[in-house]
């Protein structure tokens, strides 16, 4: 069994969505809010073995219950029993290797159900087998739905641990009444140990109750004493997994849900989907990893359809590209996007900034110093904005992404920006062998951000300071490297002056340059020679102090290319969507003016 | 009977020998056999599809599985035209053929086609595979060449077994090609020999016995003997000695088909007998067809004439209401009246009919014409399908035509209500069972017809004929005595 498409109109938030699947093992990705969970419930109702779910006016979209809700599930590997000519065979329709449904399985095509959910104003859910290009449709049973094997982990951690009607642990079981003459014979065992318990105080109050009736004149009784009444047809519900003598109940949330997994993957023979939400949820990181690595394998050996939601680092980083669906949902429109294949070292980017996928954008930063540098500026602004209660950048989900210098920065950006993320790029622009990168990034949706033509990013900073600012920096480098480190830095770039103190106006006349000349040489000696790793701000912590110091000087700076950049950045990085509920009450207004 | 020695045998040999083919004469327990079978393998936990040719057939071998007790969800009955078409209009694509909802039984060709088609393809084999661990096919000697091309598409899915009697094969008429025994299916379909005794004659064993003795003959085209046989011959005298003989049979126990040939004598054949015998039909007869086009199409005038037309050939006793003189008035659109007052209300609707034509006007004549005295109607399925047919279009608002289709395919579903006082011929009666059976003239039969004539009486046939020696037969069709195979009498 394997779900291969979902379509869905009109359910909670999704107002439509349309998800081609070409994996077993699939794992959402993307922002809080994206839906992500709605598309794990659709899965579940359209699949459901349940009879009559209940449905309610929130069920659809924006309460708006004029257009009916559906949800369309394509099946292939259909078991053997489904394709019964008195069961679902003539049902059977197409899909063809490029995706598109036929009416009919033909011989290049997939056979598969297509079974569609429909929730009208009633809140009558429907389920019917439909047919790709004809009116026919054909009901389908909840017995025949069972079939499908679909299980949902985590709304019942313990149900399929116990023995009850329905769970996993009793399908695994051989014979129906197993469960409930073990329960009958415990209840027996429980009174006959009852009657042959030592004398007692019930005994004692047993006794008094009979003579006390004796004196009524009550008819007489041979002997009153305490007993367990007679049990009646057991559930078995009671009964449950243990381990030793403890019952599996008592174990962590995580063991309990993963013993859940474990049970409900046997007991399906003809394998099954399964609906995993927040799999991280009671996991350490190394069960995590160990879980996933397991559901891998199950789902690369065919037993298994797995798909979850996640909202760890750790899952991303642990899979393999094309596991990941990224999920956004845009004005009610949902979109579950796979990672493309023409994506160049997307599994690098995504475990080098496996948190970017569960946020909303990405600012890359060239290297160490920009990614430092945009952290002090996020934590510069975070702190006015904390101020006047705005949101921070962690609720608005941008997330800086470290781009490892090279072409991987564009690169970086480029994945991100086609799996929907909005990107934004900042480098350097003094490597002329990097531009047409720049240029098809850019092609691609990306923001690049470019210092001065020529200049990099400690050129920019440098260039534009006031002189009290780039003291202020020049203090920062000799905290960061020692004074004599920086003044033989830029004594080197100004013919070996001999420098003494720490402060600029004296080098100036100890150089005997101007100011620019004073400039270029602090700016040379902070871009460092590459081969020596003696650049100044080459670590994420400098950048960040070096981005303090920019912020502090930032009142004398308006009008400069380096404040306007910073400008670019802050508004990206602060971007508010339209809030969707005014958009959709809006578009209600209009639909009811219709 | 389930315990009976040579069913058992019979059951192994189909079961051991699939895909092949069984030969078993009229009334030898060929149903018996089939529900054995599938009973045997239903035991072994299996499922079979079972197809035939006629609704009556399907209805008989259901009965037949119920008394075997074979589990409803184990077998599956159906006529192979219905099962046909519930494959293609499922799978249009497969079948390369698109389909209304309601079968358009001309086509039937392309159907059969179409189905074959899509039997090819892997998910209906697929399907079928699941599905069953046996398909039988009934009366195989009625399968036309595009019925048999389907078959063999299934039979390479699922072990097929086919069953008939190529001395039934009566369907060689018209642009019609069934199956030749020989040629189309002992190749895909080796002979399986089964021991078999003659079971529809339990009353009357002398004449079971005797129409498995003629087979022989009639393969040969051999005279044949009725002076000795267990029949009652009654020589003609003149035209009418049949009347008498199955007025005589009206005092008869049990059912009583009286057998013709074609339509027209037996309408007429009914006529004389005054209504005491019904004319049974063709699912697909075309004189209601034909009535029913002229309705929807023809100016008033020219329907009201052809409703007379169809009325006075329906019925006896009326042409002398409406004589012809009159019938050729009402057709010119001239004064059409009556002086006799038990006929104006009957003349009223008439001429109704004839200034506006709807079903209500058709229905108030047809219900007049019925009512007068005098009037007995003998083709009385033709009279049920029309006036079901005009009052199905008056309810849905259709055409007549179209009300005609649905009305028969209805019946073909459902079945029609038998009688049993009836004319009928050997291609209607064929897998039907009578108590008695009159055959007005064996020498007009080919060799099928007079073998299945001869064999649907259970109790007894009686054969007018001017000799007691009927000249040789010709076998229609191709050349059976080559193909047909040896059969072993136990």
């Amino acid at each position: 069994m394997m779900l291969r498409r979902l379509s869905i109109r009109n359910f909670r938030g999704i107002k439509s969505c349309d998800w081609s699947i070409d994996q077993r093992l699939i794992a959402m990705v993307g922002p809080g809010d994206s839906a992500k969970t709605t598309l794990l419930d659709a899965v579940g109702l359209v699949l459901s073995p349940n009879y009559s779910p209940q449905f309610t006016d929130a069920d659809f979209f924006n309460l708006d219950m004029s257009a009916p809700l559906t949800i369309e599930a394509v099946i292939t590997e259909l078991p053997d029993s489904f394709v019964k000519e008195s069961q679902l065979g003539k049902e059977r329709s197409g899909l063809k290797s490029d995706g598109t449904l036929v009416h009919d399985p033909l011989d290049d095509a997939e056979e598969c159900l297509v079974i569609r959910l429909t929730v009208t104003r009633e809140l009558e859910p429907t389920w019917e087998v439909v047919r790709p290009g004809s009116d026919e449709t054909r009901g389908i049973t909840a017995s025949q739905r069972r079939q499908l094997g679909f299980f949902r982990l985590g709304e019942r951690p313990d149900f399929h641990l116990r023995w009850a009607r329905g769970s996993a642990l009793s399908g695994l079981t051989e014979g129906s009444d197993g469960a409930s003459s073990v329960i009958l014979d415990a209840q027996r065992e429980a009174r006959r140990a009852v009657f042959d318990a030592e004398s007692n105080p019930l005994h004692a109050a047993a006794g008094t109750a009979q003579s006390s009736a004796t004196k009524l004149g009550i008819s007489p009784f041979t002997k009153l004493r305490p007993g367990l009444e007679p049990g009646t047809a057991a559930s078995a519900h009671a009964l449950m997994l243990h381990d030793g003598e403890v019952p599996l109940s008592s174990y962590g949330l995580g063991t309990r849900r993963l013993t859940s997994l474990s049970v409900q993957d046997q007991a399906m023979a003809g394998g099954s989907i399964i609906g995993i939400d927040e799999l991280e949820h009671g996991l350490e990181p190394h069960r995590l990893a160990h879980v996933l690595r397991y559901l891998k394998r199950r789902a690369d050996d065919q037993h298994l359809q797995v798909i979850l939601t996640t909202h760890s680092p750790i899952t991303v980083e642990t899979l393999e590209v094309q596991h990941l669906a990224v999920i956004r949902t845009d004005g009610g429109t949902t979109s579950c996007r796979a990672v493309p294949d023409h994506l160049e070292n997307a599994q690098g980017a995504f475990r080098s900034a496996p948190s970017a996928l569960l946020g909303r954008r990405a600012i890359v930063g060239e290297g160490a110093t920009e990614v430092g540098f945009l952290r002090g500026l996020i934590r510069h602004w975070d702190e006015l904005r904390l101020a006047v209660e705005l949101s921070l950048v962690s609720a608005i989900g941008t997330v800086i992404v470290n781009g490892s210098g090279g072409t991987q920065p564009t690169q970086r950006a480029r994945n991100f920006q086609s799996l929907g993320y909005p990107s934004l790029l900042l480098m350097d622009n003094d490597d002329r062998t990097v531009d047409d990168e720049v240029a098809s990034a850019v092609a691609d949706g990306v923001v690049a951000e470019r210092w001065s033509y020529g200049r990099a990013l400690e050129d920019e900073v440098v260039q534009s300071l006031t002189v009290e600012g780039l003291q202020a920096l020049l203090d920062l480098a000799i905290e960061l490297r020692g004074e004599e480190s920086i003044r033989a830095s830029v004594g080197a770039k100004l013919g070996d002056a001999q420098l003494t103190g720490t402060d600029l106006a004296q080098w100036q006349t100890e150089a005997a340059v101007d100011e620019s000349g004073l400039r270029d040489a602090v700016a040379a000696a902070a871009k460092g020679t590459k081969s020596k790793g003696n650049a100044w701000f080459k670590r994420e912590d400098a950048g960040e102090s070096l981005a303090a110091v920019v912020m502090t000087d930032s009142g004398n700076l308006e009008g400069t290319a380096l404040m306007n950049i910073i400008g670019r950045v802050q508004e990206f990085a602060y971007y508010e969507a339209p809030v969707p509920d005014a958009a959709a009450e809006q578009q209600t207004a209009e639909t009811a003016d219709a | 009977m389930p315990d009976d020695p040579s069913l058992e045998d019979g059951v192994r040999a189909i079961r051991e020998g699939m895909p092949c083919s069984v030969s078993l004469p009229a009334g030898c327990g060929k149903t018996e056999l089939i529900a054995a079978v599938v009973a045997a393998t239903a035991a072994d936990g299996g499922t079979a599809l079972v197809l035939t040719h006629t609704h009556a057939g399907v209805d008989a071998l259901r009965r037949r599985m119920a008394k075997f007790e074979v589990p409803r969800d184990q077998v599956v009955v159906r006529t192979i035209d219905s099962w046909a078409f519930d494959l293609i209009s499922h799978f249009p694509l497969l079948a390369e053929l698109d389909v209304p909802p309601s079968p358009d039984w001309n086509r039937s060709a392309e159907y059969h086609r179409g189905a074959a088609t899509a039997a090819q393809s892997q998910a209906v084999r697929k399907m079928l595979r699941l599905s069953y661990d046996m398909v039988l096919v009934d009366e195989y000697q009625d399968c036309l060449i595009d019925q048999h091309g389907l078959v063999v598409a299934v039979a390479q899915a699922v072990p097929t077994t086919v069953l008939g009697d190529p001395l039934q094969s009566l369907f060689n008429f018209g642009g019609n090609q069934p199956v030749d025994w020989a040629i189309h299916v002992l190749p895909t379909f080796p002979l399986v020999e089964v021991d078999y005794r003659p079971r529809r004659w339990p009353e009357n064993e002398a004449l079971g016995t005797w129409l498995v003795e003629i087979r022989e003959n009639l393969l040969q085209g051999r005279p044949i003997d009725f002076s000795t046989a267990p029949i009652a011959l009654v020589r003609r005298d003149d035209a009418r000695t049949f009347v008498r003989v199955c007025f005589r049979a009206l005092k008869l126990d049990g059912a009583v088909a009286v057998l013709g040939q074609f339509r027209n004598d037996c309408v007429s054949a009914a006529s004389n007998l005054q209504g005491t015998y019904s004319v049974m039909e063709a699912i697909d007869e075309k004189v209601p067809a034909k009535l029913a086009s002229t309705i929807d199409t023809k100016p008033a005038a020219q329907v009201a004439k052809a409703l007379v037309d169809f009325a006075i050939n329906a019925s006896a006793g009326l042409a002398g209401h409406i004589p012809s003189a009159k019938r050729v008035r009402l057709g010119n659109g001239q004064t059409f009246t009556t002086t006799k007052d038990e006929l104006k209300s009957a003349y009223a609707a008439i001429n109704n009919v004839r200034s506006k034509v709807s079903p209500t006007a058709i229905r108030a004549a047809l219900t007049e014409i019925a009512a007068l005295p005098g009037v007995t109607i003998h083709c009385r399925e033709a009279w049920y399908e029309v006036t079901r047919s005009i009052a199905v279009a008056e309810t849905d608002d259709c055409t007549v035509a179209e009300a005609l289709l649905l009305t028969r395919n209805h019946a073909r579903v459902a079945g029609r209500r038998p009688s049993d006082r009836i004319v009928t011929r050997p291609l209607l009666a064929k897998g039907l069972e009578y108590d008695h059976v009159v055959i007005l003239d064996p020498s007009r039969y080919s060799a099928q017809e007079l073998y299945v004539a001869l064999s649907r009486g259970a109790r007894s046939v009686t054969v007018i004929a001017e000799s007691p020696v009927l000249a040789a037969r010709r076998m229609a069709g191709g050349s059976p005595e080559e193909s047909v195979p040896p059969i072993r009498a136990s």
